[in-house]
């Protein structure tokens, strides 16, 4: 590719530049294959993330929500570079506004310019090595993405160590970072087992230890979803927190609308590897354009009485299918309530419904005249 | 109407090399028939040891070690277990927190019905067996079909109706429901919230329901207990508990709730819940009470009557102070 036809594939947008975008990203999965799909000459492929363009500005935080199934976790681990994709690319900018600790590990990575995009897909080597110490994750599963044998101070270590941060330095920093998400006092906290702490606590240490290499991105994997009721808004306010202190940008990847309307700037709605609706948090919420963006509202429950019952009629039929059957036409239309034939036959494609607002359906203005059922 | 269960001063321990850990701390509550119970807290609370508490399954060396618990006017903590076995087989269907993830996977849903069937009514005819199998996947909007399915060949919302359709098949007064809808999807856990409602009404059951979530209690239940240390430290009407909390703590704990309308709201119950092993003198809830004050902590609060129905274990209840 020249790199006018490289610049021509991003629309960047000018008013705000992009930390991470992702264009036609697709992953698909080949499971074992069996006898029958050996007969078969092709087999079908599982398409977790069948082409998706998702736009994440700097310093800004983007829930990206759907059932389990819709390939939200995929993305992230994607763009972790926990895993490869088939196709698409992942394009990341450099250029933190403060200086990374790990760039001191990667001499050639030092000046701005020469790392401004960095395409995921062909990293290799050192230079993916840089790349994970720029996008970390913060995993679901506090109680299970810790190495038992691991002290707090090892498990904030490891990351320092394998990226060649020195030694003399490395107690300091760890320190810092406790301190800043409030694992204190940090003596008492060093020495400590993952297992003898709450459930709040670890998952702060997963927010320390995402942090703890100065990276200019999070993506987050349904952070509070573990957690009690009672603790899960002191991580939401950590994660904007750290946002508004070292200015980094965030993926936050949850099932969740409730806790994504807390701390997400924009909502990317993902149905069965596709985004079906994309813009303002406020704007999703208020006005859904996407028949299963008001089938997920219409489905939260709430805990006023008054409210009893609204979840009565859901306007939403059944349950999503699997990946490796994906429907014709619009992947959603057999649980679709406005369903034509129109949506059998042909794929909506995500089109410009207001300001940054985008919705793929063929009949958004009628979704949007019928209104959520939050009004 | 008749209470059809009582429960009074229940007390559940488990020892240790120290003093014993107790995990349900003298727990009293009634049920009217076809009413229903929403008992919710923070995880370690004491909830689903509550639930097992009733069932009569609490794992040893766990045990109730005072304490009633009247189901139809009888005492079932006090009668030998064969017979408190059947009143509790013929009467009450818990549906374990989970449940939908243990399933056989190498039986059928039809096996696996056929054999909760034949453990409680010995060898009844296969017939009557199979209608009573059908009659309850029918009851939870299952087709037939699935019957003859494996677990791993249904979707997670099917398996948790296949599970309380299992519990509905011996035709239970009380059904005891641990965290039904955790662990599911919000569209399938709406779906499922709605099931459990419309079954509620039509077969008159009455409903415990143990969770977490404040939502979910308040689509649920009538009445409402707040637990927190293995106690109730407030009860009363949904409605009454919702607009005029008691207990700091329950207001507290609704209002950490993240809600789709409303302004954003980012509130939290800062520190954890105690370690029961050496609780806080006074009240339980002190140390992370902002409305705490020196009697707090020199005494410990009683659960009072403060309305008809409505109670609360707190020494600020009546000062309208949050």
């Amino acid at each position: 590719m020249t790199p006018q036809q490289e610049q021509a594939a991003l629309p960047i947008r000018p008013e705000r530049e992009f930390a991470l975008q992702t264009v036609d990203l697709t992953r698909y999965f080949y499971g074992r294959r069996g006898l029958l799909s050996q007969l078969r000459r092709r087999p079908i492929p599982l398409r977790a993330v069948d082409g998706i363009n998702l736009t994440i500005r700097r310093e800004e935080i983007v829930g990206l929500v759907g059932e389990s199934g819709c390939g939200k976790t995929t993305v992230v681990r994607l763009i972790a570079g926990l895993l490869r994709p088939s196709g698409g690319e992942i394009i990341y900018r450099s250029g933190t506004t403060q200086p990374s600790t790990a760039l001191v590990a990667y001499p050639d990575s030092t000046g701005q310019s020469s790392i401004d995009v960095l395409n995921v897909e062909k990293l290799e080597g050192v230079s993916m090595k840089f790349y994970r110490s720029q996008v970390s994750v913060i995993f679901q599963d506090p109680f299970s993405s810790f190495d038992p044998r691991f002290t707090v101070k090892g498990i904030l270590e490891e990351p320092l160590s394998v990226h060649g941060v020195a030694e003399k330095e490395r107690r300091g920093l760890i320190e810092e970072i406790l301190e800043e998400t409030r694992l204190t006092p940090v003596s008492e906290f060093l020495d400590r087992y993952p297992h003898t702490l709450s459930g709040g606590q670890r998952q702060r240490l997963g927010i320390a230890r995402a942090l703890v290499l100065g990276p200019g991105m999070i993506v987050a994997d349904e952070p509070v979803s573990m957690l009690d009721v009672a603790i899960r808004a002191q991580i939401l306010e950590l994660l904007l927190e750290e946002r508004r202190k070292r200015r980094i940008s965030m993926l936050f990847a949850t099932h969740d609308l409730s806790a994504a309307r807390q701390i997400c700037d924009r909502l990317a709605v993902m149905y069965l590897g596709k985004l079906v609706e994309e813009g303002p948090t406020a704007d999703v919420i208020q006005s859904p354009a996407h028949p299963y963006t008001v089938a997920l509202i219409a489905a939260v429950q709430d805990p006023d009485p008054a409210n009893r019952s609204r979840i009565m009629d859901l306007p939403i039929k059944g349950e999503i299918p699997s990946a490796s059957e994906v429907p014709s036409g619009c992947r959603f239309h057999p649980r679709c309530p406005y369903a034509e034939e129109r949506c059998r036959q042909e794929e909506p494609p995500l089109v410009k419904i207001g300001k940054n607002h985008h919705s793929a359906c063929w009949f958004t203005e009628k979704v949007m005249r019928a209104g959520s059922s939050l009004t | 109407m008749s209470k059809i269960l009582s429960v009074e001063d229940l007390k559940v321990q488990y020892p240790s090399q120290s003093s014993p850990i107790t995990a349900v701390d003298s727990v009293s509550f009634s049920l009217d028939r076809g009413s229903s119970l929403g008992i919710t807290g923070e995880s370690g609370s004491g909830k689903s040891t509550l639930a097992h508490a009733i069932m009569g399954i609490i794992p040893s060396p766990g045990k109730v070690v005072d304490g009633k618990i009247f189901v139809g006017g009888e005492d079932i903590a006090a009668m030998s277990s064969a017979r408190s076995e059947k009143i509790k087989g013929d009467k009450i269907a818990l549906i374990f927190q989970g449940a939908m993830n243990v399933l056989n996977p190498f039986y059928t849903i039809n096996d696996q019905m056929q054999e909760t069937v034949r453990a409680h009514r010995g060898r009844i005819p296969k017939s009557e067996a199979k209608m009573l199998v059908e009659e309850s996947i029918a009851k939870v909007r299952l087709g037939p079909e699935v019957l003859g399915r494996f677990p791993h060949e249904l979707s997670g919302g099917m398996k948790q109706r296949v599970v309380i359709g299992m519990a509905l098949m011996l035709d239970p007064e009380i059904l005891i429901a641990d965290e039904p809808t955790s662990s599911l999807d919000v569209i399938v856990q709406a779906q499922i919230t709605n099931l459990l409602k419309d079954l509620q009404r039509t077969l008159g059951l009455t409903l415990i329901l143990i969770t977490h979530d404040l939502a979910l209690v308040s689509e649920l239940s009538d009445f409402v207990a707040v637990m927190y240390a293995g106690r109730f430290v407030e009860y009363g009407r949904l409605t009454e508990l919702y607009n005029d909390p008691k207990h700091p703590y329950t207001h507290l704990l609704l209002r950490s709730v993240q809600r789709l309308s409303g302004p954003n709201n980012l509130s939290y119950i800062s520190g954890q819940p105690p370690n029961l092993q050496s609780p806080p003198n006074g009240c339980r809830f002190n140390p992370r009470c902002p409305y705490v004050k020196p009697k707090c902590i020199e005494e410990d609060p009683q659960l009072r009557l403060l309305g008809s129905s409505h109670q609360a274990a707190c020494h600020r209840s009546e000062e309208n102070i949050w």
